[in-house]
């Protein structure tokens, strides 16, 4: 525990390098390019019309409110999906720095997280107008918003430990990890209800933490409820699992980084 | 007062059979059960304890392969000891190399932010220097360009600047000086001087024997792994002379044109990337440098030291024999022999003949070899290039020449003081007082 917190403080410290990394990433990609940010937008909102066209005019499912819906589940994602397959790049991309210079390894993944946070808070540039367009109530349950969001970015960032720290030793995670996430975001409730899942699966569908986390996103937007404390709970205990668990493996891998990146 | 100390630190490396441990090893070794060897082990560092002082200039030396720069990156926290301990106290900035992590698309400017950040700074303390390292590194006119727009030199100079300009209390430094033009290196080494002027702390790894003398206070020398010696530059650095010369200097015989293994033997030790050309040159290059009608053929050239042992590495003042061997088809009458000495970087030294000397040969026919002796080499430490050719009496037209083909080397000879320049002449000094 003591050792945590050291941690901690040692990133806390560092702020302004993890600062400084993400605006560096921030401002290379989007660099050159005429429509500069606004390719983090255009991204989301043509998946939302590809989408639309697919689930109400080809599909035909009727889905209340489908743009809200959609987004709701896919925005998180995209934070979920972008930092594990970025994030599983960030040591094994970085030899230059790993081998060269000493800082602790963290920092990385770290950043590479808040700058897919940044992205995802960027593209509630969308959500809003389009809340207020499908005249969506909102109310108090938006207080827990960024509550859920922090909870998010500790699961992401645990998973994103893992992953950059094994990727290192082994290459193939990272293509292991693209099939990965398609067939992890159809088990998640994106473009469907949950309802639509059989119900003697549902109780199995449920394991899927991130569903989880969709449920509650939907709960706080679309329905303007507060989640469950229950959900709470169950995504709070994962969340620190997963950060316990990917910053220990991280830790006593990273002292071979130097030597294998 | 310590500021760092290392309490028996080893340092184990592996070395895998192939680049990446795959997954499928991993997934085929869980089936059967087994761990089959992925690697060799070797131990790149052995039970290293040492401590340095604050404000000591410490430099690590050891021919290539010896662990300095491994026990370097250790020193830094960049890789981590095996076993054993390290004590460090205050700031570190490690210059392996200069401008790791650079990002081309940004500018001069951002790029200082970042690469400062990394090397532990604040941006309180990146403010407050920002100044000075733009004007330390001279590209005040282009700091706000993105650095892909640089030359390899003002990055280089970008690099430097940041580093020693963020004020650490150690800095650990490998090689980097080898690097930016003579104006800039001088700067630097200024810098360094100035920066141990100020009490700080500085490790130092290089093969420039030359300025490690100059500016340590204290040597390590290491090699396979141990630390040997640690003491006086001037001690550490003649033991290192004597470790080379026994070591290698009987392996290193004259490079024949086929003997590409002796050379790589040679990259050991030797700069690689005069290495590199040698042995691009003996291999691929050799044609292009030679020229002649061929009528009498250079076969070998070879070496030799004063016990007549076969050697490429000779002290200064030594005596060298070269030995051209030959075949002539037919009969050749007054050819004349010569042999022109460059030095690596391209000045021409010497490039005496047979004829130039005096010395007439009649006729050649069949096989045979002419000596040319050396008694005094005066030449300086270096890497030096050997032309041999045979051209007929006029010495306009060419037999066989070939141009800059062999190269051999020139260590300190301990016994002579002269290590500035080119040459040494022998000479007298004397003084005599107006009283």
């Amino acid at each position: 525990m003591k050792q945590l917190i050291e941690k901690i403080v040692e990133i806390y410290k560092l702020r302004y390098l993890i600062h400084t990394l993400v605006a560096k990433d921030l401002k290379v990609k989007y660099k050159g390019s005429v429509l500069g940010f606004l390719w983090s937008l255009l991204n989301p909102l043509l998946m939302l019309i590809v989408y639309t066209v697919a689930f109400k005019y080809i599909i035909r499912i009727r889905i209340e409110n489908f743009a809200i819906f959609f987004l709701c589940g896919f925005l998180p994602w995209n934070f979920l999906s972008s930092s594990l397959s970025m994030g599983a790049g960030s040591i094994s991309e970085n030899p230059d720095l790993i081998k060269k210079i000493f800082f602790p390894r963290e920092i990385l993944p770290i950043s590479t997280v808040f700058f897919n946070l940044i992205q995802f808070l960027l593209t509630f540039i969308i959500l809003v107008p389009a809340l207020f367009i499908f005249k969506i109530e909102l109310g108090a349950a938006l207080a827990f918003l960024p509550f859920l969001i922090i909870i998010q970015m500790i699961f992401v960032l645990g998973c994103t430990f893992i992953l950059s720290a094994l990727s290192v030793f082994y290459r193939d995670i990272r293509h292991f990890l693209e099939i990965f996430l398609q067939v992890w975001f159809w088990l998640c409730p994106i473009i469907y209800p949950i309802t639509m899942i059989p119900e003697r699966f549902r109780f199995y569908y449920m394991f899927n933490p991130f569903a989880i986390f969709i449920k509650c996103y939907r709960t706080i937007l679309l329905e303007n409820g507060i989640p469950s404390l229950e959900a709470f709970a169950i995504l709070i205990t994962i969340s620190l699992i997963f950060l316990f668990l990917g910053h220990s493996i991280f830790e006593s891998n990273s002292k071979r980084f130097a030597e294998t990146v | 007062m310590k500021i760092i100390e290392l309490i028996d630190v080893s340092k184990r490396f592996r070395v895998y059979r192939e680049k990446t441990v795959n997954f499928k090893y991993a997934v085929i070794d869980f089936l059967r059960g087994k761990r089959s060897p992925a690697y060799v082990e070797f131990w790149a560092l052995q039970n290293i304890s040492l401590s340095i002082e604050d404000g000591e200039t410490v430099g690590l030396i050891g021919m290539n392969g010896s662990g300095k720069s491994t026990l370097l990156k250790v020193i830094g926290k960049i890789l981590y000891p095996d076993t054993g301990h390290i004590k460090i106290r205050g700031k570190i900035a490690t210059l392996i190399e200069l401008g790791a992590g650079f990002q081309a698309e940004l500018t001069g400017r951002e790029n200082i932010y970042i690469n400062a950040a990394i090397l532990g700074f604040s941006k309180k303390e990146i403010n407050e220097k920002i100044d000075e390292i733009i004007a330390f590194s001279e590209l005040e006119r282009f700091i706000d360009n993105p650095i892909k727009s640089y030359s390899s030199g003002m990055y280089v100079r970008l690099g430097f600047a940041i580093a020693i300009n963020v004020n650490p209390d150690v800095l650990l430094t490998d090689e980097i000086l080898a690097v930016g033009d003579e104006n800039f290196q001088k700067k630097c080494l200024k810098k360094i001087e100035e920066f141990k002027h100020r009490g700080k702390t500085i490790v130092y790894v290089s093969h420039d024997l030359g300025t490690v003398e100059r500016i340590c206070d204290r040597v390590f020398l290491l090699d396979e792994g141990e630390l040997i010696v640690e003491g006086k530059p001037v001690d550490a650095i003649s033991e290192y002379h004597r470790i080379l010369i026994e070591k290698y200097g009987h392996q290193l015989v004259a490079q024949e044109k086929n003997e590409v293994a002796s050379i790589q033997k040679a990259s050991e030790f030797v700069a690689e990337p005069l290495i590199a050309r040698t042995l691009a040159e003996s291999s691929t290059k050799f044609e292009s440098r030679r020229w002649g009608t061929k009528e009498v053929e250079i076969t070998k050239v070879s070496f030799w030291d004063k016990d007549n042992q076969q050697s490429n590495i000779f002290k200064t003042g030594e005596k060298i024999k070269v030995r051209i061997d030959y075949i002539a088809h037919k009969k050749i009458e007054s050819p004349v022999f010569g042999i022109a000495i460059h030095r690596d970087d391209g000045i021409h030294i010497t490039g005496p003949n047979t004829k130039t000397s005096g010395y007439f040969i009649d006729e050649i026919e069949g096989e045979g070899f002419v000596d040319y002796i050396i008694e005094n080499a005066g030449l300086l430490k270096g890497t030096y290039l050997l032309t041999a050719a045979i051209y007929e009496f006029s010495c306009t037209n060419p037999y066989d020449h070939w141009e800059q083909s062999w190269s051999f080397h020139i260590i300190e000879n301990e016994k002579i003081g002269d290590r500035y320049g080119l040459i040494s002449i022998p000479c007298i000094w004397k003084h005599h007082g107006r009283n």
